[in-house]
């Protein structure tokens, strides 16, 4: 009889549990419900953004392919304005010659005129005439200033070919850039690869970094010398060092 | 006869302000894209004094000094490094694999040739 007792409360008390649990349940139903219907409001959401990590993925090829693009035309553009540069400087050194020679031919002219004034000095009529060609010759001044003004032209074509390292820097930082979409490019794909919606072409890199481009992403174009100096002073503080390490081993 | 000189950078235009400024100066000029390139050329001329950048494909700067430094022929060929790495790290290894001078981008032609004049003149 006890034994029956002892089940029936077992029984009680199960379904006393079942009655909380449905009790429970007619509480969380609700919540379900809700859950349920803020998923099927939000899949459209989720599809739309998916669509648009797709679409944004196809696009990064064609970003990092114009940005190959830009960096070809500057390069080429560059590399024809420093072959002008070169052909001026040439022309600049044939003409500096060029000054040189009617430097040097009037100097002599001058020397041969010195001569012929002695020897006609006895004639009033030839010295004049002398004198009046000494006098029209001195195209030395001329010279001078026309060198001068050369001098002017070497000094902008200088400072031409010094701006013109800015190339090379925006090469570098524009590699950095590109690389950057490759890397977020990689990781969308294996985000997507995931949904099973896309699979990368990396054909579509047609020069992307995945082929290996070597560049400084911290290249900057500033004040010209300023880096420089900066590296040469870390190199005497390492000489300085080195130094101290030799004198300490010879004390 | 003419000093030469041998440039390895994969950037053309910085081949290009190089080797204006240093024809300029009366040198010839040999050039690579690379320091692969670089070595391989290396045999195959008689060269003065090498100016290299760091960051090169195929074989880095750093990798072409230490072969430079390692081969019979050019160990004591004066080697200039021209770079836009500028970390203390990156010129304390540039020197100890054997570079005698460290010059970085942008650069002054005027330095380079001053540096190139140091050890060919």
């Amino acid at each position: 009889m006890s034994k029956i007792n002892s089940n029936l409360n077992v029984i009680l008390e199960k379904l006393g549990e079942m009655k909380k649990l449905f009790h429970y349940g007619e509480k969380i139903v609700p919540i379900i419900e809700s859950i349920t219907q803020f998923v099927d409001e939000t899949m459209p959401l989720l599809d739309n953004v998916n669509s648009s990590i797709v679409e944004s993925t196809h696009k990064m090829p064609q970003a990092s392919n114009q940005i190959n693009d830009v960096t070809s035309a500057t390069e080429l553009a560059t590399t024809e304005i420093l072959d002008l540069i070169d052909e001026i400087n040439d022309e600049i050194d044939k003409t500096k010659n060029q000054l040189s020679e009617i430097k040097t031919a009037e100097i002599e002219s001058l020397e041969i005129l010195e001569k012929l004034k002695a020897a006609v000095h006895n004639n009033p009529v030839a010295s004049k005439y002398v004198d009046e060609l000494t006098d029209k010759l001195p195209v030395y001044e001329i010279v001078n200033k026309i060198m001068e003004n050369i001098g002017k032209i070497e000094d902008a074509s200088y400072k031409i070919t010094l701006s013109l390292q800015v190339q090379d820097i925006t090469t570098q930082q524009l590699a950095a850039v590109n690389h950057l979409i490759t890397s977020v490019h990689e990781g969308l794909n294996n985000l997507l690869k995931d949904f099973g919606d896309y699979e990368m072409d990396k054909e579509q890199f047609n020069n992307g970094l995945t082929s290996g481009q070597h560049f400084d992403a911290n290249a900057k174009y500033g004040e010209h010398g300023q880096k420089q100096s900066d590296v040469d002073q870390i190199i005497n503080e390492q000489q300085k060092t080195s130094q101290d390490e030799i004198d300490k081993l010879f004390s | 006869m003419k000093k030469v000189i041998l440039i390895a950078d994969d950037s053309p235009t910085i081949r290009k302000f190089v080797s204006v400024s240093l024809k300029m100066q009366g040198f010839e000029v040999i050039v690579a894209s690379d320091g692969m390139e670089a070595a391989e050329l290396l045999p195959k001329n008689k060269v003065d004094l090498i100016i290299t950048d760091l960051n090169m494909p195929n074989l880095d700067g750093f990798e072409f000094i230490k072969a430079i430094r390692a081969s019979q022929d050019n160990k004591d060929t004066p080697i200039i490094i021209l770079s836009s790495l500028n970390s203390e790290e990156d010129i304390e290894r540039g020197l100890k694999y054997g570079a005698n001078s460290y010059l970085v981008k942008p650069f002054d032609p005027k330095r380079v040739q001053y540096e190139v004049s140091k050890y060919l003149n």
